[in-house]
């Protein structure tokens, strides 16, 4: 080792890393206390769930358009005071996730065993779009492969990791249950996708979060890319309400401050956004269902 | 080899005669990896990241990252353009440090692994690509020879940026891999961007 790059040579220590302060929010009915490593859902008892590097979570944490969290195969219900039930299985629910609308995703050796009601599907993971080199559960656990489910149906969006980067394609895949049959989208490689979502008056949407990217679908079949702004940065979700609303997590200069949650609004389709700012009488009508807006809002926990 | 390696022999794994001399040639990825006992700082920093202090283990993981993101000699057989493109990624995570928004305000990376864990960010360690899973310890050992010799050069990469500083050409704070006629900057196979809010930044804290 060269001298010049050795400033000292001391053991290194356990850094404690205090750049992401303890903060606090709610989602749903339930108080949510979050730091670099956990969050910590709030009910009678406890629901903890790891922070991943890439900022997956586990077990996977999800909100519905109610407000109801899904985080791994437990429901907390948005009502007051919020119930918990959970899936179970021989494994303890370990390798359970609950969504919403009553599915159910089951990690299997090679694929995914999913449940509506009585009815059981069980895919295999190329069926899903998955090259299959990861097992299952590190496929879901890596975000290769997200879930979601509408009033009307399931879809998941799948990442081929290619050799390179530049290789990954993505597909969405509607899931008939019923038929165990699926219908494959092919996007490409439009971004790094980090999000599937849907609501009920807004459909779709996939977002990326490299090249500013947001992927509409009324039917989950056919996508469509929501024209935003140039000057929009750091965009790593959105939630739409209807064809007017529209919330995003990301930068838009040049009014933004230091304490901005860097939360964009659109209320005309996405033709004007605007930075919302801390205060902002429009944060009374964010959506439930958004995640990643109610933990912009958090406030920090003095210790 | 390095040293206390010891070999396990099944019973009955077929084994080379004593009369074949001639031996076999066995390759090891073996790599000069940052000592993971000490800590390192950036050259020529400016004074946002002057005062921050690397780990070898966080430099390990950077190099790490840099060789899943950069392109091999395989894709960029150009020496030159591949170090270009290294110089680049690395003003990125640079520029990344000491900094909101991150994706968020309250997130604030001090250390070149929360810059590459942010959420949503860095595709290798967002998704786990096979290149960031395969330069783990215990996996990279047995890494091909070009792949060996890509890992070997971002660890260089690495060392000539700390040694030298940021490199004043490159003022970024996005990248993505390559995509003919897509938008950015293009160096080496890899695209790169500057958003408003990071050039409005950039001129009240460089």
């Amino acid at each position: 080792m060269k001298n010049w790059l050795v400033l000292t040579a001391v053991l290194l220590c356990p850094l404690a890393f205090a750049q992401v302060a303890p903060f606090k929010y709610n989602l749903g009915t339930s108080p949510v206390r979050e730091d670099a490593e956990s969050i910590v859902i709030q009910t009678p008892q406890p629901l903890k769930i790891r922070i991943l590097p890439g900022g997956h979570t586990w077990p996977l944490l999800n909100l519905d358009e109610q407000g109801n969290i899904y985080a791994g195969n437990k429901i907390v219900t948005s009502q007051q005071p919020p119930k918990v039930s959970s899936y179970s299985d021989k494994d303890g629910g370990e390798n359970t996730i609950a969504l919403a609308h009553g599915y159910r995703v089951d990690i299997r050796d090679k694929g995914y065993q999913i449940t509506q009601g009585r009815i059981t599907c069980t895919l295999a993971q190329r069926q899903l779009g998955l090259s299959g080199t990861k097992s299952a559960f590190d496929a879901l656990q890596d975000g290769n492969i997200v879930f979601r489910a509408s009033d009307q149906k399931l879809l998941a969006l799948a990442a081929r990791l290619g050799a390179d980067n530049s290789d990954t394609t993505y597909s969405v895949f509607d899931i008939d249950v019923g038929r165990c049959r699926t219908h494959q989208a092919n996007l490409g490689n439009p971004d790094l996708l980090v999000e599937l979502q849907w609501s009920p008056g807004g459909g779709w949407w996939i977002t990326g979060s490299i090249e500013q990217t947001l992927l509409h679908s009324k039917d989950g079949r056919h996508w469509y890319p929501v024209v935003l702004p140039k000057q929009i940065s750091s965009l790593i979700s959105a939630y739409i309400v209807d064809d007017r609303e529209i919330w995003l997590a990301g930068i838009l200069p040049p009014d933004s401050r230091d304490d901005d949650p860097l939360i964009i609004h659109s209320t005309d389709g996405g033709k004007r956004w605007k930075n919302i700012h801390r205060g902002d009488p429009v944060l009374k009508r964010m959506p439930v269902g958004w995640l990643e807006g109610w933990r912009r809002l958090g406030q920090p926990i003095q210790q | 080899m390095g040293n206390n390696n010891t070999a396990t022999i099944k019973k009955d794994a077929p084994l080379t005669p004593v009369s074949d001399k001639n031996g076999s040639h066995v390759l090891m990825c073996e790599l000069e990896w940052f000592d993971e006992r000490k800590k390192y700082v950036i050259a020529n920093a400016p004074e946002r990241t002057a005062k921050l202090e690397f780990s070898g283990s966080d430099l390990n993981f950077l190099a790490r990252v840099l060789y899943a993101e950069a392109s091999g000699s395989a894709q960029l057989p150009d020496k030159a353009e591949r170090d270009k493109e290294k110089a680049a990624i690395m003003s990125v995570n640079h520029f990344r440090l000491n900094r909101p928004g991150y994706p968020r305000n309250n997130y604030i990376a001090t250390s070149f692994k929360m810059v590459c864990e942010a959420p949503g960010q860095f595709e290798s360690v967002y998704a786990k690509s096979d290149k960031f899973i395969g330069s783990a310890k215990g996996r990279v050992e047995s890494l091909g020879k070009s792949e060996c010799s890509d890992l070997e050069e971002c660890i260089e990469a690495i060392k000539t940026f700390l040694e030298k500083g940021p490199d004043p050409r490159y003022k970024f704070d996005n990248f993505r891999g390559y995509m003919k006629n897509g938008p950015g900057t293009h160096i080496g196979r890899s695209r790169f961007f500057l958003s408003d809010s990071a050039a409005e930044v950039l001129k009240k804290i460089p």
